[in-house]
């Protein structure tokens, strides 16, 4: 077999960061949060939200494939739990090794929120959303 | 033979139109064995890479049966320090049609359909590096993993001498469908190429020996 490699283009939209909106329970508004810090395991990493924040960006562990984030409000801590898969894939031997995080899960039982819908379950610059906090 | 009451002239048509009938016969005329050339020139000059082909096709009046068979190992190392390596095989089959009517020779000018089907086995090793949750050296596999694909071929395969063929086939493949892997993101497919690429363009020479199963006139 012999075929003409083009070598690849090195560009690429993947992203290790998850995009978080909020909106309210009842009526599904966008619903401004007050966040004193978020705190995930697997890092000593405080993340301080602005202060009156609708959405976040927050960056998942490509060394495992579950992460728990600590969200501190005001008066109350809630978790979220979130299952993926971080597949790697050599662009080429030029480029590099790119990291796609995909199957993006919110684990219902572990989730104290009200409730957690996954928009898109994978992680691209392109994508706006891939997770709805519902409170 | 004279026939009584029939022209002379009607009787030489028909005679002649009787010689002129052809039988066409399904009987396969030979077996064609065959080694691609290119693909091993590459293995024995490229330490880091395996790609030996067989063919063998047969011949049933002017279509030719085809089955090519292929072992692929491949080793990349990336500019970041990665390590990716493919091992696997894979098979093709389907038809070509002999655009040579007749030829005292068997030599074939074809264009025809393949299907493509791989089995194989990657791994890769790589860093990753998070400014948040550190780096660390992982490895990630498939073991097994399934691929199938198209083809579109034309070539030509010539006489040169007793039972020596050498013949060459182009091959648009396309098409291609692996296996779902959340694991690992294949970067080869064996018999097809770069597994990112939607369309892939192949060429093979053959030196090929044909076993006539029976004398051509």
């Amino acid at each position: 077999m012999t075929g003409c490699f083009e070598d690849g283009d090195c560009t690429t939209t993947t992203t290790d960061l998850l995009k978080i909106d909020f909106r309210k329970y009842e009526s599904n508004e966008v619903d401004t949060v007050e966040i004193i810090g978020i705190t995930m395991v697997g890092t000593d990493s405080v993340f301080y939200p602005l202060a009156a924040a609708t959405s976040i960006t927050l960056p998942l562990d490509p060394n495992v494939t579950s992460l728990t984030m600590n969200f501190d409000f005001e008066l109350v801590t809630h978790e979220l739990v979130l299952d993926y898969a971080a597949v790697p894939k050599l662009i080429s031997p030029d480029c590099g090794v790119e990291v796609t995080f995909m199957n993006v899960i919110a684990d219902e039982t572990k989730n104290d929120f009200d409730s957690v819908a996954v928009r898109s379950s994978t992680l691209d610059e392109e994508i706006t959303t891939n997770i709805v906090i519902y409170n | 033979m004279a026939q009584e009451g029939v022209p002379a002239d009607d009787q030489e048509e028909e005679q002649e139109e009787e010689l002129d009938t052809v039988k066409i016969s399904f009987i396969p005329k030979g077996l064609r064995l065959g080694v691609d050339l290119v693909g091993a020139g590459k293995t024995f000059l490229d330490s880091d890479k395996t790609e030996l082909e067989f063919s063998a096709d047969v011949e049933l009046h002017r279509y030719l049966i085809n089955l090519e068979y292929g072992q692929f190992e491949i080793a990349r190392i990336g500019v970041d320090g990665s390590s990716y390596q493919n091992k696997g095989t894979y098979f093709r089959t389907g038809i070509d049609i002999n655009l040579f009517k007749k030829d005292t020779d068997v030599n074939v000018l074809f264009f025809g359909l393949r299907y493509g089907k791989a089995s194989f086995d990657d791994q890769l090793q790589y860093q990753t590096t998070s400014i948040v949750f550190g780096g660390n050296d992982l490895e990630r596999e498939n073991v097994g993993l399934g691929a199938r694909w198209y083809e579109v071929t034309a070539g030509l395969k010539l006489h040169i001498t007793n039972n020596i063929w050498l013949g060459f086939t182009n091959r648009l493949k396309f098409s291609l469908k692996i296996d779902d892997s959340a694991t690992l993101t294949p970067h080869d497919v064996p018999g097809y190429g770069l597994a990112s690429k939607e369309n892939y363009w192949g060429f093979n020479y053959y030196l090929i020996y044909r076993i006539p199963f029976k004398k051509t006139k």
